[in-house]
């Protein structure tokens, strides 16, 4: 009796053990969500727009098993984008750097925007009315006044 | 007929500040245009080779100006490049033959390091390679793809670029150009 306890135990820590394990090795190992988050936060270094989540270039699968290895290994995505940033340079992050005369190709169209508003702001409230400036003063006799007063006021008083 | 008396007097002139910051952006805008037109040129081909330093997959950091008086060949692949593997086994030759005489430097572009290294072990290529990191070697010599091969004198100066894979016989006509100048 003890005995046939003592394998079931033995089986059951087994059995428990082994599952443990696979289930260590599965989280170590990246699902293909996981490596197409980093990947499609990626362009591929020789198509341009083209992200590597759907690049098939060799290139690109070869960047996806580099991110699962990064992954598995427990780089952070930050880390993993440097590690790429380094070797491929910035067209791999799909955005112009951050730093010296780049910085320009990020103000640049802020600043044009704002231009362009203080322009048209500038315009609206600077222009002439044009067609105000053309309308002539009524040439009305003083009798066809007088009547159209006259008129008016009849109009006015049977309403 | 007499006119309304109007705010005509209003002016319909640009402010300054407004022209001022206009010409700013127009002027930024044709140094932009011009950078990237500077940019799309084509390769370098002739005048002083740009300097570069690589780290070599034996972790070895070369620099091209310290081959001065030495003639250098610079030779860039990728892996993933098939008109490259044609061109390999001929430039490891080449290299095997005028070791003595000619620099071999190799330059992969755009690759990934397990790849490279596979590259290297399958053709056997026993001159200085490294991984063009950042893109800095082939955008100062602004390749358009891959395979380009670079022929500089022992001066320092570009004499040519081969374009495509390269074959024996064109790889040995500029290496006894460039050992005979």
């Amino acid at each position: 009796m003890n005995r046939r306890v003592c394998v079931a135990i033995s089986l059951s820590v087994g059995v428990v053990l082994i599952l443990l394990l696979t289930g260590t090795v599965s989280a170590q190992t990246p699902t293909p969500d996981e490596v197409n988050e980093v990947a499609r936060e990626l362009y591929c270094p020789l198509c341009p727009g083209l992200r590597v989540d759907v690049c098939y270039l060799p290139v690109c699968y070869d960047m996806r098993e580099i991110i699962a290895e990064k992954l598995a290994a427990g780089e952070s995505k930050e880390e993993i984008k440097q590690y790429f940033y380094e070797l491929y340079g910035p067209k791999v992050l799909g955005a112009p750097e951050r730093r010296g005369w780049k910085w320009l190709t990020w103000i640049l169209p802020g600043s044009l925007a704002l231009l362009a508003l203080a322009g048209g702001a500038w315009w609206l409230r600077h222009r002439a009315p044009r067609a105000e400036e053309e309308v002539p003063s009524p040439d009305i006799p003083a009798e066809y006044q007088a009547r159209l007063e006259r008129e008016l006021q009849r109009f006015e008083s049977e309403v | 007929m007499t006119a309304i008396p109007q705010e005509a007097t209003r002016s319909r002139r640009l402010p300054l500040w407004f022209l001022a910051l206009m010409s700013g952006v127009i002027v930024v805008l044709i140094i932009l245009g011009g950078g990237m037109l500077v940019r799309s040129q084509q390769q370098v081909s002739k005048g002083p080779a740009p300097d570069f330093t690589l780290e070599t997959f034996d972790g070895e950091i070369i620099r091209l100006s310290d081959f001065r008086g030495t003639p250098v060949i610079i030779n860039f692949w990728a892996s993933w490049c098939l008109e490259c593997y044609r061109e390999a086994p001929i430039l490891e030759d080449a290299w095997r033959r005028h070791k003595e005489h000619v620099m071999f430097i190799g330059v992969d572009y755009v690759d990934t390091e397990p790849a490279a290294r596979a590259y290297l072990r399958r053709f056997d290529i026993t001159y200085p390679n490294g991984m063009d990191k950042g893109n800095r070697i082939s955008d100062a010599y602004r390749i358009q793809g891959v395979p380009e091969t670079f022929f500089i004198d022992r001066n320092g100066v570009l004499q040519g670029v081969k374009i495509g894979p390269i074959t024996a016989d064109e790889l040995e006509a500029w290496i006894q150009k460039l050992i005979s100048e």
